[in-house]
């Protein structure tokens, strides 16, 4: 069974100005233990699939099912965690209080499973030491270390993360993308994940799933045969190069023809 | 490399001096002028100008030789403005959530709302005597809709400052409605009902003052309005020294209160 | 343009309904007393007057009856209102004139004299949300106390000043206006992003070309701001300084309205009427205004969506 299965997806924003198609007749899987990335010129409606797919947002044609069940379903048996792009923490809660919020939904007994995970969990992320203080104290990359410690906090068989190092600096992005790898080992969960750097998608993914702007719809699929476990001699290895150059290139003829499309010359 | 981590320490240990220094230098100057200021006060007005503006050392022993009075009638003016400002802080946040959680709720009050706005609240006290007398209840009533509107408006502020995606995290946790109301909405809010909050309680004190204007028998403000008519000078600068100070103090009390309610808020932070 | 049309005649005809039933339930004494039968038993309340009176709720053909025609000893009437309404109003915009020109200059001298924001600005921001209306009787008190001097008496200038409440009013609305508005234009002229500064300055723009091109235009949201919270603050001030001064104006007939053995109860209805309709009205100018001056701000656009108009 895959780990996400997305049948015929068709979206329809009313706007003011008149409906707008975002998202038309999207279909892929995401395997288990997979890891697939979403990428695409913004506006293409990368972050709609992935609410789509936490039942955030519901299409208005098509299924998705987690793990084969509904989203909604998944999200009371705690299948899948979703990390933003936004770190999102509480300021009035210390660090490991801010990683233990999903437990705050639980009952007392399903609360006892997962003691003293939250410390693991920091553990994992390298954040050792910063359970007690103050998320303001922390760096946006800590941080946002923090918020992947609490999506992993219950053990989800998926997780989406919706562009979660777009709004850090490359150093940074680098450093944490290198960290997101050693982490999805040990866990080996299914993972969508919407970025617009290529590089990042092709250093990650098992697959690329990459989407056409207005309406978004997929355009092509790109399997990146990188071997694993994936370090920092592989991110600059020349394959790697290959393949976020041949990315690159699909990208910017898909942009052009969506312009070219929309300005009437086709 | 122990080198430079020494520096970097020292350059901030200056900073932080130089920090202090300018904070000093913004509050120390209107500090010192205030006390320059009564210190010519003091000395500066002769004493058949004392007949118009009483010295401060007059005011103090004013307050002190009248201390009887001064406190039974501040007690009377403290209680009114205490029960007004609880009254219309809770009522305003009841109605400010009711406001952000009930559309036809919000569109039934909101003419209300303008009303108030659009009105020099305390210029209904006449009307307020009338209806429910020269006793407690025409102030108490009167407070509580000058408190109330600021309430309102901040609050709901701060219940839809909640933004979007922390909205979406909880819910991708299962958290139910009221799950996302306490954990998160309310604590987001806090800091917004603070902010009323300070306007609010100078607003309730000097609110009770004024409205003890009109025909009240008890209260700092029949004191101030008596001592007015009837030349009574110092008493008059006495009372209003007394209520100049009770505010000061409120809005003390607040800030206190703020920061060890919400330590983690950036006002509360270097 | 329509659904805003359907929301006046909606409410317009709401307002009606509400005043007609209000006069023909009051007009009706059966009706009048088992209301208050009805509230003195649901509540218990029993005071000496009961809830439905014409001295609690009067009917509105007799505040408008108190408005339209002269009583005996030339209260009452339009032309009574009318004199004592200018009275307030006169007091009310001067003061909230010269407040808002003076703290608008001040605020200036503020910003470009760094000593003068240091040692006096924290006293305006401490006094900014005060209601310093509260202040009227020490003013009043040493007008009063002013005025017995014989230099004064002497002295057309100083009596001009001190003989009558007229100038000692204007002053406290003066005050009453002062700190929000200062407050809010040095923020104003604060606010200026720090981009579009270094913009000014790299085309070699002068102190007054970016003051007037840059500072001001993104000034102008926090002044009016301002200039709306004082608009009530200036007409509540003028109200309440009438309260306790000499006998006329709208502030005074509603004070006297209440002392016993005086009851008028339709010259306050009239009066606070007329009081909300200068506050409402000087806050609409205020509105309109910023929508003539500010379009491009975003509180106009959102108003503008709100009201379905965009």
């Amino acid at each position: 069974m895959p780990a996400v299965e997305i049948n015929n997806i068709t979206k329809i924003f009313s706007l003011k100005t008149g409906p707008v198609t975002a998202l038309s007749n999207i279909s892929f899987n995401v395997e288990e233990k997979e890891f697939v990335s979403v990428i695409g010129p913004s506006g293409c409606g990368k972050s709609t699939i992935l609410r789509i797919i936490a039942g955030l947002l519901k299409p208005d044609e098509g299924d998705v099912s987690i793990l084969g069940v509904t989203p909604l379903e998944a999200r009371k048996q705690r299948l899948y965690s979703f990390v933003f792009q936004d770190p999102i923490m509480f300021p009035w809660r210390n660090v490991l209080s801010n990683i233990e919020i999903p437990l705050e939904v639980l009952n007392r007994n399903e609360r006892k499973q997962y003691a003293g995970r939250a410390q693991e969990m920091l553990d994992l992320v390298g954040l050792q030491g910063f359970g007690a203080a103050s998320p303001n104290q922390l760096s946006g990359g800590m941080r946002q270390r923090a918020a992947i410690a609490r999506a992993l906090l219950m053990r989800p068989e998926v997780l989406l993360m919706d562009e979660p190092f777009g709004a850090l600096d490359e150093i940074n992005r680098d450093k944490l993308n290198l960290e997101l790898m050693r982490i999805w080992q040990e866990t080996e969960s299914s993972v969508v994940f919407i970025t617009h750097s290529i590089e990042e998608a092709v250093f990650l993914s098992d697959r690329i799933i990459m989407l056409s702007p207005r309406p978004g719809t997929v355009a092509a699929e790109i399997n990146i045969d990188l071997p694993h476990p994936r370090n920092i001699e592989i991110k600059q290895s020349e394959a790697a190069f290959n393949y976020a150059t041949s990315v690159r290139k699909m990208l910017n003829q898909i942009t052009l023809d969506a312009l070219l499309v929309e300005s009437g010359v086709n | 490399m122990i080198k430079n981590n020494q520096l970097h320490q020292t350059s901030i240990r200056k900073a932080n001096k130089a920090r202090i220094f300018n904070e000093f230098k913004n509050y120390g100057i209107a500090v010192f002028l205030l006390i320059l200021f009564f210190i010519l006060w003091q000395f500066a007005t002769s004493s058949s100008f004392e007949r118009l503006i009483p010295k401060p050392s007059t005011i103090v022993q004013t307050i002190i030789d009248k201390w009887p009075l001064l406190a039974t009638n501040s007690k009377q003016t403290l209680f009114e403005a205490v029960v007004g400002f609880l009254i219309g802080t809770s009522t305003g946040i009841l109605i400010a959530i009711g406001f952000v959680y009930s559309k036809k709720f919000a569109k039934s009050i909101y003419p209300f709302l303008v009303f108030l706005q659009c009105m020099p609240l305390m210029a209904l006290m006449p009307l307020l005597v009338l209806w429910f007398g020269t006793g407690l209840a025409s102030k108490v009533v009167l407070i509580t809709l000058a408190t109330f509107f600021p309430t309102v408006i901040n609050v709901v502020q701060g219940l839809i400052s909640l933004d979007k995606p922390t909205i979406e995290f909880m819910e991708t946790l299962n958290a139910s409605e009221m799950q996302i109301f306490w954990k998160a909405r309310v604590p987001f809010s806090i800091p917004y009902l603070f902010t009323a909050m300070r306007v609010t309680v100078t607003t309730a004190i000097l609110g009770a003052i004024i409205s003890e204007w009109l025909w009240a028998t008890k209260g700092l403000g029949a004191v101030i309005v008596l001592a007015m008519f009837n030349a009574q000078v110092e008493v008059l600068w006495a009372s209003m020294a007394l209520a100049t100070i009770f505010s000061l103090l409120a809005f003390s009390l607040i800030v206190i209160l703020e920061k060890l309610v919400i330590p983690w808020h950036i006002s509360n932070q270097e | 343009m329509r659904s805003k049309f359907k929301f006046w005649l909606i409410n317009t005809i709401i307002i009606i309904l509400i005043l007609m039933t209000w006069e023909f339930l009051i007009s009706n004494q059966d009706n009048v007393n088992s209301i208050n039968n009805a509230i003195d038993q649901s509540i218990g309340y029993n005071p000496e007057i009961k809830a439905f009176s014409p001295y609690i709720l009067p009917r509105p053909s007799q505040i408008l009856n108190a408005f339209l025609n002269e009583r005996s000893g030339g209260r009452g009437g339009v032309k009574f209102f009318f004199n004592q309404g200018s009275v307030t109003l006169t007091t009310a915009l001067i003061g909230f004139v010269f407040g808002n020109i003076f703290a608008f200059l001040i605020a200036i001298l503020f910003f470009y004299v760094k000593p003068m924001e240091r040692t006096f600005m924290p006293f305006a921001l401490a006094l900014k949300s005060i209601p310093l209306v509260a202040i009227i009787p020490l003013f009043l008190r040493l007008r009063y106390s002013v005025a017995d001097l014989p230099a004064v008496q002497e002295s057309s200038l100083l009596n001009f000043i001190f003989g009558t409440d007229l100038f000692i009013k204007t002053v406290i609305v003066v005050i009453a206006v002062f700190f929000p508005t200062l407050v809010n234009t040095f923020r104003g002229i604060q606010s200026a992003s720090k981009p579009s500064l270094e913009f000014m300055e790299s085309i070699n723009a002068t102190k007054w070309l970016t003051f007037w091109k840059l500072r001001l235009p993104s000034a102008l949201p926090m002044i009016f701001s301002a200039l709306k919270i004082t608009a009530i603050l200036a007409v509540g001030g003028a109200i309440l300084s009438e309260w306790l001064s000499t006998n006329n104006g709208l502030g005074y007939i509603m004070a006297a309205a209440t002392s016993s053995g005086m009851y008028n109860v339709y010259e306050l209805w009239v009066s606070l009427f007329i009081t909300s309709i200068f506050a409402f009205g000087l806050y609409s100018f205020v509105t309109l205004m910023e929508r003539l001056s500010i379009p491009w701000h975003e509180s106009v656009i959102a108003l503008k969506q709100a009201m379905g108009d965009e």
